[in-house]
């Protein structure tokens, strides 16, 4: 269902589905390009300010990160719903790239591709916007299902939906994204940092280099929530006999349960990464 | 206290260049109590406060998004005390560059020109890794130590080659039959038999009949993936294995029945990976591959495949789905990096095709085309170890249906049996 939003769009085809909300693909008749339109149905928000709250802030956050890697705002609109107009980025998410082009990511793009969403993400962490309550601009949802790989094989992290958010926000995605969570976003009451989203880089990284989710599929809630807390990832070498060992420490250092052991923010964990890069030419 | 004026013209605070603002296109007032209030001046393509055109002043509140022609206005930066508006103007100077016309059909072929600067970005995207990398074992120098490149008959047999006038082409009479890919053997719709003509032909091929690609256009590619290979790898320009390589290449290069013009060059990478590929006529071959080859004949199969892959087109139709594919816009995305450009690659059957011509080309040459069969089952047999370190091979598909190709064209065109 693509809401009437004016002459200026011109619906072209659906291109996701949610609870809340819809994407469609639209053109945007002035500029001339096409336009992601990420919609949020009016009968979910009518009772509920709070939804809207949180999709006017994602917009601005959009509005205000300005990076290479991250998908651009282009229009939002409060009419018949509410509509993030956004970059159309063609291609597919990491999550699709994984299962359905490479399987397994072989080291030297998987370095590639995480050097590009830490940059981003790193990036959103520096950046200081004029929203109460937001000192950097966490992400907090970092998963394969939110990088885009687009057709040219360029790297955009979407979806701000939650970003910093209000403990409340957070609960609200318990579900949907269990297995990249950080043990401390188990925990309502715990403060989230930058080193939240640290966590989800390094789980990332094992994802790609193993072509596994971070935990098996089979795993009932509560087990994922266990191995969250207790447990490290299953070791790369048990699924890669040839892996450079220095990866698996920069996943455990990423992983680690303890905030203060990981690296301390996107830079560092950067700078280790491109040293395996070096080391590697 | 505070007032802004917003527009194209430099008379105003902020100045924005896009041609959907207007010469003075908006105002914003800021009273003391922090308050916003924007009014637009009149202007042609109208302010909008969240996709809402306004037609008197209006107060702006936390989160709405301004939208002035076609740009985003960071307002709420303008609150921040500390911010000037200097600050102010780095912000928009910084947004991304406006698009000027409006949609109609002419524009977008317009479009194909400015296209053109950003070519030797495209180019990037059209490098294909044809063989799999992955890290050598070492075991296999003992290979190479038995049956290396010690060949003396055959070094020179290629050399004398080289030298002769009388070079025999490549055969043109042969045919090409796809259907040993699919599995259960039959001939399938989807696979046809092509005679040489109709696998050359591909090359012009008609669907993107209005984009033009050159073999010059193929060649920068291969100069930029060369430019990014320098930085990254070391390569051996000399030697004997760097001499033997290039001696196989012209001797193959010389085999071509209707080249299409490239002026073939082998860049040796000094790298253990197992692989090998190539764009615009550029041949990256890794010192891996080499090592992993028994014999010349070995590594005849492996360059005859990258020549082929160059004078069948297959980059030239993913150069021209990247070209069309900037029509609608997508070219602010297309920023690349060498570590994106390797997870193109081709298709199983663009494999396939390579593989059959480059066998015609090994052919009339002194190399023994079973060698290929051999080499590329022995790899197919380091898949299983190989794919989980670095899994090429799913995204450069080789399987034994491809070997089976191999044997059947050999059989079928030069009644040459491997077995």
């Amino acid at each position: 269902m693509f809401p009437d939003l004016g002459a200026k769009y011109i619906h072209v085809k659906e291109i996701g589905a949610g609870g809340a909300g819809v994407v469609n693909l639209a053109l945007d008749t002035h500029t001339g390009f096409q336009v992601a339109v990420k919609s949020l149905f009016k009968s979910h928000f009518e009772n509920n300010p709070a939804m809207l709250k949180r999709f006017r802030i994602e917009a601005n956050i959009y509005l205000m990160l300005s990076h290479p890697n991250i998908v651009k705002l282009k229009n939002f609109i409060l009419k018949d719903g509410a509509h993030l107009v956004m970059d159309y980025i063609e291609g597919m998410t990491l999550e699709e790239y994984i299962k359905t082009v490479t399987g397994p990511i072989p080291s030297e793009v998987a370095i590639a591709i995480i050097k590009d969403i830490a940059a981003a993400i790193g990036y959103a962490h520096q950046k200081k916007i004029p929203i109460a309550g937001y000192n950097g601009v966490l992400h907090l949802d970092i998963k394969p299902n939110n990088i885009l790989i687009s057709d040219s094989g360029k790297v955009m992290v979407i979806d701000y939906g939650i970003s910093q958010g209000t403990k409340e926000d957070r609960m609200d995605q318990i579900v949907g994204s269990l297995m990249y969570m950080a043990p401390e976003q188990l925990e309502i009451e715990s403060t989230l940092d930058h080193r939240t989203d640290i966590y989800a880089l390094g789980v990332l990284l094992h994802q790609m280099l193993t072509g596994n989710t971070p935990y098996s599929l089979k795993d009932t809630k509560d087990e994922i929530i266990r191995k969250i807390q207790k447990e490290p990832l299953e070791r790369l070498i048990a699924i890669y006999p040839h892996v450079d060992n220095r990866l698996q420490k920069i996943i455990d250092t990423a992983t680690s349960k303890n905030p203060d052991t990981r690296f301390q923010n996107c830079d560092e964990f950067i700078n280790t990464i491109e040293q395996i890069d070096h080391a590697a030419n | 206290m505070q007032q802004i004026k917003i527009g194209k013209a430099s008379i105003n605070d902020i100045i924005i260049k896009d041609s959907t603002v207007s010469r003075e296109h908006l105002e914003i007032f800021i009273d003391d109590d922090k308050n916003v209030f924007i009014t637009d001046l009149g202007s042609t393509n109208g302010t909008y406060v969240n996709g809402i055109r306004i037609d008197k002043s209006v107060k702006l509140e936390t989160f709405d998004i301004l939208l002035v022609g076609n740009s985003l206005i960071e307002w709420p930066r303008f609150l921040i005390a500390d911010d000037n508006l200097d600050k102010v103007y780095e912000t928009l100077n910084n947004l991304p560059p406006k698009v000027d016309n409006k949609l109609d059909l002419n524009v977008k072929k317009n479009k194909l020109k400015p296209v053109y600067k950003f070519l030797l970005i495209f180019l990037l995207t059209l490098f294909v890794v044809v063989l799999i990398m992955s890290f050598i074992d070492k075991n296999y120098n003992q290979f190479n130590n038995n049956n290396g490149f010690g060949n003396i008959s055959e070094s020179i047999d290629s050399e004398m080659q080289i030298k002769s006038n009388q070079r025999k082409k490549q055969s043109t009479t042969v045919t090409y039959d796809f259907s040993c890919l699919s599995n259960n053997g039959d001939i399938g719709s989807n696979y046809a038999i092509y005679n040489f003509g109709e696998l050359t032909r591909d090359v012009q091929s008609t669907f993107f009949d209005d984009i033009n690609i050159s073999v010059d256009d193929e060649q920068d590619a291969g100069l930029e993936i060369l430019k990014t290979y320098k930085k990254k790898y070391q390569f051996i320009e000399g030697g004997t294995e760097f001499k033997n390589l290039n001696s196989i290449l012209r001797n193959l290069v010389s085999r071509l029945a209707k080249p299409r013009g490239f002026k073939y060059k082998i860049h040796f990478v000094n790298d253990s990976m197992l692989n090998a590929m190539t764009a615009g006529g550029h041949i990256f071959f890794f010192k891996g591959m080499y090592d992993f080859c028994n014999s010349n004949s070995e590594l005849a199969a492996i360059i005859s495949h990258e020549i082929a892959h160059n004078e069948l087109g297959h980059l030239t139709i993913g150069m021209k789905k990247q070209k069309a594919a900037s029509n609608w816009g997508i070219l602010g995305e297309i920023v690349l990096g060498i570590e994106n450009v390797i997870t193109q690659s081709f298709n199983q059957k663009q494999e396939s095709e390579a593989d059959l011509f480059g066998m015609d080309l090994v052919y009339p040459s002194s190399f023994r085309n079973c060698d290929a069969v051999t080499l590329w089952e022995r790899m197919s047999q380091n898949e299983n170890e190989f794919d989980v370190v670095d899994n090429f091979f799913r995204s450069h598909p080789y399987s034994k249906n491809r070997s089976k190709c191999i044997i059947n064209h050999l059989i079928s065109n030069y009644n040459k049996n491997c077995d």
